[in-house]
Order: C-alpha cells, then sequence, then structure tokens
C-alpha cells in the first residue's frame, strides 16, 4: 500500500509543523525586525547573545525538520528553543516530550515499513505497545533527572573551586575552563544514560539474537575493560615515584660519580653539578623518563595479575615497618619495644625533604623564567 | 538439570548486585570529590574523582554484562 508509507512521512513532518508553529510564525510577523533586535542584543552581553544565537539555531533547525522529519533535528531544535526562551513552563517541556516520542515512533514505523509486504503493520499485543510507551517515558523522566543532577554536580564544583585561593579559583572563574567542564560532564553523561537505557531495555525486552550478537563482537563488549582519564593517572603516579628517583640519583649516584672522576675533569666544571639548572634538568628528564615508563606499565598492567600487586603492596608496607622498628632499635636499644612501636614519623621527614626538594626546582624555573621575562621582579 | 537452571537465575542478579554496589560506590566518591573541593583538598578531590568514574564506568560494563547474559538465556 503506497498511501500509508505516505501517510507515515507526511505525520513525521506534521508533528513538529504544528509544534514549532509558533517559533515558526514570528518571522512572518515581525519579518526583518528581528535581525535589527539580534544585532542591539549581541551588544548588549553574552547570555543575550546566546539566547539570539540559539533563536536564529532553532528556527533554522526547526526549517529544516520540518523538510525532513528526523528526530535527531527535532531535539536540537527542542534544545534551541529551550536555551533561548530560558524560563520554561512545564507545559513546553511535556509537550516537546510527547511529540518526540510521537515522531520516534513513527519514524521507525517508517523506516521499517516496506511497501506491499503485507497488508496490515503487525504492532504487536497492547502490552508490549504499552510497555514501549513506559519505557520511552521513563528514559525521557531519567534525561531530564540525569541533566539536573549534572547541572547540580558542575555547578557545586565550580562554586567550591572559586572559594579556594589560587589556581583553582582562577580557572573556576574562567569562561573557557567552566565551558571544557561542561562539555566533559555532558559526553560523560550522555555515555552513561545511553549505557544504562541500553541495559534497561534489553532487560525489559529480551532478545536472543542480537544479545548473541553484542556479546560476541570484538569491538564493544568482549574487550579489556578500560578506565577513564587514563592520563591522570599517570600523572599521579608519575609525580609520586620520580621525587624518589631523583633523591636517589642526587644523593648517592651523581655525588659517587662526580667523585670518580675528579681525576678528569678541571675543577671549574665541577662547579656545574651543584648548579639548581642542573638540578633542574635533572629533574625534568626524571619527571619525563618516569612518565613514558609508567605510561608503558600502566598501558599492559591488565596481565599483571592482582596477586602481583597485592604481594608488592605488602611487601612495600612490611619494608616500612621494618625501616621504622630498624630506626628505633637503633635509637633504643629494646628491639620488643621497638617492634611495637616502629619509628614512623622518620617517613615522614624524608617524604617532606624528598618530595619538596623535587618540586622545589620547578619553582625556581619558572620564577627564573618570569624575572627573565620581566612578569616579576 | 534443576541445580544448573537454578544458578542460572541467580547469576544476573549475582551481577546486578555487584553493579549497584559499585554504582552507589562511586555516587558516593564523586559527593566525597566535592567536599574534598569544598575544604580545598584539590588533589585529594582529583583522586575521589577518578575513583568515582572508574566504579561508575565498570558497574555500567557490569550492568551491560548482565543485560546481555540475561537476554540470551531468557530472549525469544
Amino acid at each position: 500500500m503506497k498511501a500509508k508509507s505516505i501517510v507515515f512521512s507526511t505525520a513525521t513532518r506534521i508533528i513538529p509543523l504544528i509544534l514549532f508553529w509558533e517559533l515558526l510564525s514570528t518571522p512572518l510577523e515581525k519579518g526583518l525586525a528581528i535581525i535589527v533586535e539580534a544585532s542591539t542584543l549581541l551588544r548588549a552581553g553574552i547570555a543575550q547573545a546566546v539566547s539570539a544565537f540559539a533563536f536564529y539555531a532553532s528556527l533554522f533547525s526547526a526549517i529544516l525538520t520540518v523538510a525532513t522529519g528526523s528526530p535527531l533535528l527535532y531535539t536540537v531544535t527542542l534544545t534551541s528553543i529551550l536555551v533561548y526562551k530560558q524560563n520554561i513552563s512545564i507545559k513546553t517541556v511535556v509537550i516537546g516530550a510527547t511529540g518526540l516520542i510521537a515522531l520516534i515512533v513513527l519514524d521507525t514505523i517508517r523506516t521499517v515499513y516496506r511497501e506491499g509486504q503485507s497488508e496490515s503493520i503487525n504492532y504487536g499485543s497492547l502490552s508490549k505497545i504499552l510497555l514501549g510507551l513506559i519505557l520511552c517515558t521513563s528514559a525521557i523522566l531519567l534525561l531530564a533527572l540525569t541533566g539536573v543532577l549534572g547541572g547540580v554536580f558542575t555547578t557545586s564544583l565550580i562554586t567550591s573551586m572559586s572559594t579556594l585561593h589560587g589556581l583553582p579559583s582562577l580557572l573556576a572563574d574562567h569562561i573557557v575552563f567552566r565551558s571544557v567542564l561542561v562539555i566533559i560532564v555532558v559526553i560523560f553523561l550522555h555515555r552513561v544514560l545511553s549505557n544504562l537505557l541500553e541495559v534497561v531495555s534489553v532487560f525489559a525486552l529480551p532478545s536472543k539474537s542480537i544479545a548473541i550478537k553484542t556479546l560476541s563482537s570484538t569491538t564493544d563488549i568482549d574487550v579489556m575493560f578500560r578506565a577513564p582519564l587514563d592520563l591522570l593517572k599517570v600523572i599521579i603516579i608519575t609525580s609520586f615515584i620520580a621525587p624518589l628517583i631523583y633523591t636517589v640519583l642526587l644523593d648517592h649516584i651523581i655525588p659517587a660519580t662526580v667523585s670518580s672522576l675528579r681525576s678528569f675533569i678541571p675543577g671549574a666544571a665541577l662547579h656545574f653539578f651543584s648548579e639548581y639548572w642542573f638540578r633542574f634538568l635533572i629533574a625534568l628528564i626524571v619527571f619525563i623518563l618516569s612518565w613514558r615508563i609508567i605510561n608503558r606499565i600502566t598501558s599492559f598492567y591488565e596481565k599483571i595479575e592482582l596477586k602481583g600487586v597485592l604481594i608488592a603492596l605488602v611487601v612495600l608496607l612490611s619494608l616500612i615497618y621494618a625501616v621504622g622498628v630498624y630506626y628505633q632499635y637503633g635509637a633504643t636499644g629494646d628491639l620488643v619495644s621497638a617492634l611495637f612501636n616502629p619509628n614512623l614519623e622518620i617517613f615522614d621527614s624524608e617524604a617532606r625533604r624528598v618530595y619538596i626538594g623535587y618540586y622545589v626546582n620547578f619553582i625556581y624555573f619558572f620564577e627564573t623564567i618570569s624575572v627573565l621575562a620581566g612578569f616579576a621582579p | 538439570m534443576s541445580n544448573s537452571s537454578k544458578c542460572l537465575k541467580w547469576k544476573p542478579i549475582a551481577y546486578l548486585v555487584i553493579a549497584t554496589t559499585m554504582l552507589v560506590f562511586s555516587v558516593v566518591f564523586l559527593l566525597w570529590s566535592i567536599g574534598y573541593m569544598e575544604r580545598g583538598r584539590v588533589a585529594t578531590s582529583l583522586i575521589a574523582a577518578l575513583s568515582g568514574f572508574t566504579l561508575l564506568t565498570g558497574s555500567l560494563y557490569v550492568f551491560r554484562l548482565s543485560a546481555y547474559s540475561y537476554a540470551v538465556e531468557k530472549g525469544e
């Protein structure tokens, strides 16, 4: 039946036409006045400029939606309308969401339906239609809820950062940082939500063939689990490891090398090894090298067993304990009391010395750079 | 036979319990990250956020796995 196909194609265009009629009719009423208004708004401030931009975007995508009947363009239009209106009534949201559900259903039927295959379309049982409708509605409700939660999370993060001193507050007040943060949160929430909705729909309407197809695909689910933000992890581990290597190098290996080379090099050159430029260079090289090593290790650490990691942790802790006991025994001479009271303060002072001694190099360096460039006196 | 079917019935639920626990912990970690940021502990806050996001991704992965294993058993 050709008529049915035409009906579906027309319906997907009539629904957005009705819903966006208010928006689409504005240029007809006001004509060129809108453009003049927008040019004055652009000078008024960023909020008005965004609003004006959203208005034109919604107008443009509304025309495209009516022309193509695509649900994706419909959501783009709806979002831009919500951005430019700013004070949104619940009626707008409900009507928009209902239209979206209707459009998605009609669009699916339109793409699945083939000419002349059957006289009528089998919609399935009533319970399945109801289940689908309930799923769609709860999906949109979940979407709204997650949007609100993401907004609360981002806002509280930014407000708590702007109350701090120094770099965090500078970052938090900058619009680029805020935009980047919002974009990251939106991308992350999109991934979370699409996964969750997929899970819910698979549980509600299980299909064996789709499940087997998904489970056997090696690009999607049958892969090694990778944690997000690998870079941050590498930075944290590197900034923990690099000072230790640097201290060992600077306290033991370099003095030993210098004293063994003392007969070969002139005394003036020896002075170079105690300059802080040299120390900064060593610190930088150590950081880059340990960065590369950690990156290499974490990229294949999936093969390392959990047992090995646990054993390494236990060994590290017992090493710390043994050294603490050793220092306490050396100080008091009483082994039994040393076993129960290991001197852990030595680690505290040593850790302070190691980490501060390492990072002070970078502070010296940036200070020198700013002095040379004329930023600082 | 009855033993194996019982086992199959419990498997998705066990996955679901693990995934839900991870989800709850991820929310706790994300809240902690905001709390640490308010008290000015930037690095601790970042580590808490990292743990939260990792737990969240892991729980989603387990959720999907449980859903598809359920669908393989129950689907038509």
